[in-house]
């Protein structure tokens, strides 16, 4: 198994999906399964941190825009926990990081959603 | 062989001594637990042709998203095999993707967020050429990338 996944509920209305490794098409069925629970379950904010990441395909990145219209639509967000250079420049070549925000650390992006509230 | 007479600049040739894998090939399973081997490949084969780091890295997500399709197609036609091949052709790195399954263009989605159909998008962002070709055999995927001029 080369992807890791864990996720926590640091408030109630908060979900951080934690994912790690080889972020591909052997992962995507869990990573759909999580990220479609926490949309289900109606959170305000969903986390996914890509802090131990190295590599993400086009699958993962689907299923974490198609997941960013569906929260907001409900009116929830989603923020991305990223730093590794190859994934950031993957975002911006691909053209994602205008439609996700991205942030340095977990820390960052829940404060991030604590100060636009 | 053909392309080693040619009279190649002083950087070309130490990547063409050290290319014993270019021209490898690896055959895979239609299974999403054959991607990492496939990445090391290209991720390998990107290093002997003299890749830098950031368009080792260009390649091997191109290639991921190739056998990714190829997986899924494979799986359509519950026939197993994937050929992963590189070559260097001219000044490019070269990578050939075959699959057995038949492509079928999907129906227009309904589902008003697509989350899949970025992977053919994506790997034109990541190396200079990508061609299709898909027949009743199969569909074989070429991605080219072009070696940086120096």
């Amino acid at each position: 198994m080369s992807y890791m996944l864990g996720q926590r509920t640091p408030s109630a209305d908060t979900r951080v999906i934690e994912a790690g490794g080889e972020v591909d098409m052997g992962a995507a069925p869990e990573l759909r399964d999580a990220v479609g629970r926490a949309i289900e379950e109606g959170v305000s904010l969903l986390v996914i941190d890509l802090s131990d990441a190295r590599f993400i395909d086009s699958t993962a990145i689907g299923i974490l825009v198609s997941a960013r219209a569906r929260l907001m639509e409900q009116g929830g967000r989603l923020e991305l926990v990223c730093t590794e250079p190859n994934l950031m420049r993957i975002f911006q070549v691909v053209g994602i990081d205008r439609n996700l925000s991205i942030h340095p650390s977990c820390d960052a992006a829940l404060q991030a959603f604590a100060g636009a509230r | 062989m053909q392309r080693f007479r040619r009279s190649p600049g002083r950087a070309d040739v130490r990547a063409w001594a050290a290319s014993p894998l270019l021209g490898g090939e690896l055959e895979l399973k239609a299974d999403a637990s054959e991607l990492t081997a496939a990445r090391r490949f290209a991720e390998e084969a990107g290093e002997r042709f003299g890749l830098e780091e950031r368009e080792r890295y260009e390649v091997t997500f191109a290639v991921n998203e190739a056998v990714s399709n190829a997986i899924e197609h494979g799986r359509a036609s519950h026939e197993g095999t994937i050929r992963l091949r590189v070559t260097d052709e001219d000044r490019a790195l070269v990578f050939y993707v075959e699959d057995h399954g038949v492509f079928k263009p999907k129906a227009p989605a309904v589902d008003p967020f697509p989350e899949r159909g970025r992977g053919l998008a994506f790997m034109a962002a990541m190396v200079d050429e990508v061609d299709v070709r898909s027949g009743e055999h199969g569909t074989i995927v070429r991605l080219c990338k072009q070696r940086p001029s120096t």
